[in-house]
């Protein structure tokens, strides 16, 4: 007689359900293989979190700690290095948010002004930023060409566009700009680019998902999408509406006009939109938008050259896993990580799921080298913001980001899940190979936080680049480089003139030695955040770069034989700005 | 000794016995028949014989047995029992469920009855069938493996979980173990699930049902580091086991072994060439192999078999890529999107329905109905949706949107039973007997074990004053769910207005038997008379008739 049968699953689900398919490799063994090696590389930079006695003591206020209803409470936000009153020192911008009840004391966005001692201010009354709301993603442009960098801010809810007045105060002139919108919107990403090269900067705009908080749905065992692991958690993004996109055309006058629909964007409802990047990917001089999408296929918007956009990620690579998995992109850095010339891409994805790096191939394709890169051995963590920028000047980018969970709810259930998990450092092996290093580049890299947006940049100008990150419910970390001091390295800022003022679009060329490395202007990277809009090159022992600036109006610049160890300003077709540069002699430097 | 002195239908029955218990059942077969020899009307004598019969693997004649048995003596349950095994095993499903409902009707608690026929309900896609079936079950630890079956086939995995995470608590079998680690799969809860099979596999290390369950839980999980030894000592114990092989393969793939995982899906194709993993999961191996020409070819056959699944595209179209046929990878691409934005679509779908149903269950019929509107816009197809949007309307008391959302259901799925049963419900209410009635009888010509619409025609057909026909709906009901108490007792109010009060009154004991202390069962017993004659302790049963047949929806 036949057995009574059990419950069982086809085997269908089991790889429906499972990532089984691709290549990937997961051994713990091969890890410490690879750590292994880092035993025979020269030191690495040193990161010492600064935050603290820099005065960013002020807790970010992003819902409530170890609860989070709704999705909108978990997403945020990012934060920025930019140079707000153009005194060559980068100031801090972050966005905060609130809680479900209400705004308590210390909600909002926070502007903190560089002192230039290693110190700042928190200048946020004066200025007006502090609109304290669901603030997800800043991105920084000079819009209006009048030679101060402006933030537009995305919100669930609506978003902001401030000018800069250059007196420390912001004026909110979304209404005037044209740039209100009807309903809430879950704005996240959001990057100026001068689509159309008329040299005034437009915007695009992701969305996330289509939210009402009086409709959501709650954490629910009830409802799949609402449950991890069979925890109850917020719901989403699968299964809540899928929003569309939104790209403004700047006209000219400080006013925009939403060309979402004549442009195609808003026919791609496809994706659940976190950070925006724009990126010339195929070299062609006009600039192209990527959008890390979560749960969903990330995008890569081509553009047509006639104000229109076409999809083409899927096609060209970036859209989902090698083994065809939708990955959930939070972040993106773009980076030339084998100094071939051409920027690759890496996006931060979710827990057990590996992080993806791919590289440029020709004309706008990608490989994914995740694995064969080492990059994929780590899938621990939900991972945000993130950079593949030369951390240690050793003339070859590392790659960064930060990571935290979404459900704080998991850890009380499962120790693997930690609401509060490290940083994760990759350091350039300069064989198309990365190796994961931890606490030997600083007792920073231990300390666990619910880390989402960072940026950036050299904020005590020393020649290395440190890194701003947004805590939720925390203090801010500002992971102060002291890279290796034999290194050289060289930082160009450029200015615009027949192109936008702040260049944003613009893609360097830097060549020292045999080696040659792409990087591009952008106004926002990482996770919803904007880092230091000057451009880092390491240079390892090279003493000198040559330098190919492809500005936005189409104008290639050749510079040569330029000094290591400065800042170098250029200004579009007249040259390198003298009296402008600061150097490394300078500065005191630990090893 | 005894046997050749004193030949007899004892003698031979007991030597057809001990041969039988030395399970020597060819032998005991004729000795039976010798017996019967003797005492030809022995009902015993035909059930041993039978017994002897299908354990010798003679269904057919066990089965003729098994009746001549019941012939002889209708009111025995282990004939009932074993001749519905026998017809399963022949293949007469319909005739086995009716044999085990044969033995409910003697014993509504019998539990190797109620398990045949659970499993029968679920076999059949009556899930909701089983779980009224097994809803008011005496506790067994296979009826409460049943139930877990029929609530998880029915996607229902909280109270599958619930019912299997509480037998375990009571008794940590490996069986439920099991059980409730494939459910915590189902639910998407691998951690659980791993914690779950590993300490069952460390208490049971013996059990290879827990250990490939295990091992697939490993495999799900990408936890190929402790996969694989699992995988190698499984496929070494079990050379040619199907999973064995195809689980070996998926982890060899993960590894990038790429020409033992081509062996193992080759061997595991061999074995199942409808299995689209296997198919798919070649196709990597080889397209890893720079094989591209047998890696289309297993990744088409990916696709022949389900066009549904998102990465059978993707991969075939990076293969056609690398073959240089840029136009059909293309097309596949298209298609893969196609397969990904529909994944979305559905889980906007389901999310709304959720909440829909949550919103019913709080009480909240008008949200729910919101709800189950946004939820069929993303999922205009689903038959289901429009079915729930109907009971959500119900509550609201728009019979006339109740109605469309029911037809429009219909209109998805012709054959769906319980949209029939509630169209019924909705037509008696609106007065529409004859349209009614048509639609009470699709509803069991879809679903034949549809009791409950079963009872509602028998309902709607009392109402008629059309007895005959309500008794033979009720019988078809209580046939179908013998513990469907309400059946049981419309039955009887039916036969007791026919002055039938005997078999009335063994119908409302039967409805008693499964709740002594139903209101409705215990005042229409009351009402009956007591003896054969008919006379009744109250006046007049009619009432009595009314009040108890209800409709059940």
């Amino acid at each position: 007689m036949p057995e009574p049968g059990y419950p069982s699953w086809t085997r269908r689900r089991l790889l429906q359900t499972g990532a089984i398919a691709g290549v990937r490799v997961c051994v713990p063994g091969l890890l410490r293989a690879s750590q292994a090696r880092s035993a025979i590389l020269p030191p690495f930079s040193r990161f010492t979190d600064v935050a603290a006695q820099a005065g960013l003591t002020q807790p970010i206020i992003y819902g409530t700690p170890g609860q989070v209803t709704y999705i909108l409470e978990s997403m945020g936000g990012g934060c920025a290095f930019f140079d707000y009153d153009n005194d060559g020192w980068i100031d801090i911008f972050l966005l905060g948010g609130r809680t479900l009840s209400g705004t308590p004391p210390g909600s909002g966005n926070r502007l903190y002004h560089n002192n230039r001692d290693g110190t700042f201010t928190d200048v946020t009354a004066k200025s007006g930023l502090n609109d304290p709301g669901w603030a997800n993603g800043v991105c920084v442009g000079d819009y209006n060409n009048d030679g101060l960098e402006d933030l537009f801010l995305t919100y669930y809810g609506h978003n902001r566009l401030y000018q800069n007045n250059g007196d420390g105060t912001f004026t909110d002139v979304t209404a005037r700009a044209g740039l209100l919108h009807s309903g809430n919107r879950f704005g996240t990403g959001c990057t100026f680019l001068d689509y159309n090269r008329d040299g005034h900067l437009d915007l695009f705009v992701a969305n996330y998902v289509d939210f009402d908080l009086a409709t959501a749905p709650r954490p629910t065992l009830q409802i799949a999408t609402c449950q991890y692991q069979g925890v109850a958690v917020y719901c989403g993004p699968r299964g809540l509406p899928v929003p569309t996109h939104a790209l403004y055309r700047n006209n000219g006058d400080g006013t925009f006009t939403d060309i979402s629909t004549v442009s195609g964007i808003d026919a791609l409802k496809t994706s659940y939109g976190l950070t925006a990047v724009s990126l010339d990917v195929d070299e062609d001089g006009w600039p192209d938008i990527v959008v890390a999408a979560d749960s969903t296929p990330s995008l890569l918007l081509m553009n047509n050259h006639d104000g229109t956009f076409r999809e083409e990620a899927l096609l060209r690579g970036l859209a989902v896993s090698s083994n065809g998995q939708e990955m959930a992109g939070m972040g993106i850095a773009a980076g030339d990580y084998n100094l071939d010339g051409h920027i690759d891409i890496f996006k931060t994805h979710y827990q057990q799921q590996s992080n993806g790096l791919y590289r440029a191939a020709a004309k706008g394709d990608f490989d994914d080298v995740t694995i064969e890169s080492g990059i994929g051995i780590e899938r621990r963590f939900v991972s945000w913001g993130d950079c593949m920028l030369d951390l240690d000047n050793d003339g070859w980018p590392d790659i960064f980001y930060v990571t935290g969970n979404v459900y704080p709810e998991l850890e009380r259930v499962f120790s693997r899940f930690p609401a509060r998990s490290q940083p994760i450092l990759f350091r350039n092996l300069r064989n198309g190979q990365f190796v994961e290093i931890g606490d030997e580049a600083g007792p920073a890299f231990a300390a666990k936080h619910c880390s989402r947006g960072c940026a950036f940049g050299d904020f005590d100008n020393d020649g290395d680049i440190d890194i701003l990150i947004m805590n939720q419910n925390e203090p801010p970390s500002l992971l102060r480089n002291d890279a290796p001091p034999r290194n050289n390295w060289i930082k160009l800022r450029l200015e615009g003139t027949k192109s936008n003022r702040s260049a944003i679009g613009a893609r360097v060329l830097v060549r020292y030695g045999e080696n040659v490395q792409a990087q591009q202007v952008m106004s926002q990277a990482s996770y919803l955040s904007a880092n230091d809009p000057r451009l880092h090159f390491g240079l390892g022992p090279q003493t000198s770069a040559n330098v190919e600036v492809h500005w936005p109006s189409g104008a290639i610049e050749n510079y040569k034989a330029l000094h290591p160890n400065q800042l170098v300003t250029i200004l579009e077709g007249t040259g390198v700005v003298k009296g402008r540069s600061f150097f490394l002699e300078a500065k005191t430097r630990s090893a | 000794m005894q046997l050749h002195a004193h030949p007899s239908a004892r003698t031979w029955g007991a030597l057809g016995g001990w041969l039988g218990e030395q399970h020597r059942f060819a032998c005991a077969i004729p000795a039976f028949q010798s017996a019967l020899l003797f005492d030809p009307d022995s009902a015993r004598l035909h059930y041993f014989l039978a017994l002897s019969l299908y354990s010798s693997g003679r269904a057919k004649e066990s089965a003729s047995e098994f009746h001549r048995a019941l012939q002889l003596d209708p009111r025995d349950l282990e004939a009932y029992l074993a001749l519905g095994v026998a017809l399963h095993q022949l293949g007469r499903a319909a005739d086995a469920e009716a044999a085990w409902e044969a033995a409910l009707n003697l014993d509504p608690d019998s539990v190797t009855a109620l398990d045949w026929l659970a499993k029968a309900r679920i076999d059949e896609g009556q899930f909701g069938a089983a779980v009224e079936l097994l809803s008011t079950s005496p506790h067994n630890e296979d009826l409460t493996l049943d139930l877990a079956l029929a609530y998880s086939q029915a996607g229902q995995f909280v109270k599958a979980t619930k019912t299997l995470e509480n037998e375990f608590a009571r008794s940590a079998s490996p069986r439920v173990g099991a059980a409730l680690g494939t459910v915590y799969v189902q639910a998407h809860r691998y951690q659980d699930a791993t914690n779950l099979l590993r300490a069952a596999l460390q208490a049971h290390p013996d059990d290879s049902a827990i250990e490939l369950l295990y091992l697939r839980v490993l495999v799900l999980q990408d936890d190929d580091a402790d996969a694989q030894p699992l995988a190698k000592k499984f496929l070494e114990a079990h050379p040619d086991n199907f999973d064995a092989l195809y689980l070996s393969g998926v982890v060899e793939n993960d590894l990038q072994q790429y020409t033992s995982a081509v062996d193992h899906l080759k061997s595991a194709a061999a074995l199942n060439p409808g299995h689209f993993d296997v198919r798919f999961n070649l196709g990597i191996a080889y397209a890893h192999l720079k094989k591209n020409d047998a890696a289309r070819t297993q990744l088409e056959k990916a696709v022949a078999l389900d066009p549904a699944k998102a990465e059978a595209h993707f991969q075939l179209a990076q293969v056609l890529r690398a073959q240089g046929q840029m136009v059909e990878a293309q097309e596949q691409l298209k298609l893969f999107a196609q397969c990904r934005q529909a994944t979305t679509t559905l889980a906007l779908g389901q999310t709304k329905a959720g909440q829909a149903a949550q919103a019913l269950d709080a009480g909240n019929a008008t949200e729910a109905v919101a709800l189950y509107r946004e939820a069929i816009e993303a999922l205009p197809h689903d038959a289901t949706l429009q079915y729930n949007l109907a009971l959500a309307l119900d509550r609201t008391g728009d019979q006339s949107g109740e109605r469309s959302a029911l037809e429009r259901a219909l209109q998805l799925k012709p054959s769906f039973a319980e949209v029939h049963n509630q169209l019924g419900l909705v037509l008696t209410r609106s007065r529409d007997a004859n349209e009614a009635e048509q639609q009470f009888r699709e509803a069991i010509a879809a679903a034949p074990s549809y009791a409950e619409a079963a009872n509602n025609l028998g309902t709607l057909l009392g109402q008629q004053g059309r007895d005959h026909d309500a008794e033979t709906s009720f019988r078809s009901a209580v046939a179908a769910n013998p513990r469907f108490a309400q059946a049981w007792i419309n039955l009887a109010a039916t036969l007791a207005s026919e002055s039938r009060f005997l078999e009335a009154r063994a119908a409302v004991d039967a409805a008693l038997r499964i709740d002594p202390r139903d209101a409705d069962a215990l005042r229409l017993r009351q009402m009956l008379p007591s003896n054969a004659d008919g006379r009744s302790p109250t006046p007049d049963p009619a009432p009595v008739n009314d009040a108890a047949r209800k409709p059940h929806s």
